[in-house]
């Protein structure tokens, strides 16, 4: 199963996705961290999403890039955390552009076999009005059509705003 | 409490003022005032970061007003400047927390409310 969970910056979307895998009951819980960390607000940033998972017994995989190559364990429940970065990572870290999307996906089957439940959280990085460089243009075209495909595949989809989950499909298993 | 969230003239203030007693006069934007209604607190968390406020200071000058109106301000690229970083980070944060403590939470889209939180059905 694969739920998608998307909001702006501070919304409250990673703590409402932790709940959804603490809440399926599964004793088996990986976080995979996409997150490069590069400063000290990364590091803060860091240190603040491992204090909200503490105690809720996930292991951690770093995976700034390359999800088709992480060593997964088998079953359990998924937390991907956050697919903004790992979309950067893969598009901006000196691979092939072109084929950033389609690596990210194929990661992204591979996890949704191997795990029983999938969390990936997302950003919406889409309303802000400002038109950027022909790069981070590209950027954002390609994290919203991963957004688009995963919340295809997805069966639920939440947007969470001020803490507060809106759902946009699955009502029904949420 | 009623926290009102939305996009730039998406209708905010109209929407609670339809469904509620409030007028236009209970409303301020600054921080501190004796109004019942807070609008623009982006603008305010941006003022008070400023002059040097944390957040739960922010949050300490807000809880007692009887609604307050945020504009969403973290759907877009991380800004490169660390100032407006910290400025959506805290307005993101302080509106979770205001939407725990508040009794309705409603987000307006084209003056018109989506119930969030609340039993009241708003028009």
């Amino acid at each position: 199963m694969l739920i998608l969970v998307s909001g702006g910056a501070a919304s409250g979307k990673s703590e409402y996705a932790e709940k959804l895998i603490v809440k399926s009951g599964f004793a088996r819980r990986t976080y995979i961290a996409t997150m490069q960390i590069s400063d000290g607000e990364d590091e803060r940033r860091a240190a603040r999403h491992r204090a909200m998972r503490a105690g809720k017994n996930f292991d951690t995989l770093e995976c700034p890039r390359d999800l088709s190559g992480v060593p997964l364990p088998q079953g359990g429940a998924v937390l991907l955390e956050c697919m903004s970065n790992l979309a950067a990572n893969e598009f901006f870290g000196g691979g092939n552009r072109e084929g950033a999307k389609e690596r990210i996906l194929r990661g992204m089957d591979r996890l949704c076999r191997e795990a029983e439940l999938t969390v990936v959280v997302t950003n919406e990085l889409f309303s802000d009005g400002i038109r950027y460089g022909d790069e981070t243009e590209a950027y954002l075209a390609m994290l919203a059509a991963l957004n688009r495909d995963l919340a295809e595949r997805a069966d639920a989809v939440v947007e969470v705003a001020a803490g507060i989950p809106i759902v946009w499909k699955g009502k029904e298993i949420l | 409490m009623i926290l009102v969230i939305g996009g730039a003239g998406q209708g905010k203030l109209d929407v609670l003022l339809r469904n509620t007693n409030l007028k236009a006069e209970d409303v301020t934007e600054r921080l501190g005032e004796d109004k019942p209604v807070l609008q623009h607190l982006e603008n305010a968390v941006r003022e008070a970061i400023a002059a040097g406020m944390t957040q739960e200071q922010i949050l300490a000058e807000l809880l007692w007003h009887e609604a307050v109106l945020c504009r969403e301000v973290g759907c877009g690229v991380v800004p490169v400047d660390r100032m407006e970083r910290e400025w959506r980070e805290t307005v993101g944060r302080i509106c979770c927390k205001i939407a725990q403590d508040a009794d309705e939470v409603v987000r307006v889209f084209a003056g018109m409310p989506m119930v969030l939180k609340g039993e009241r059905k708003w028009k």
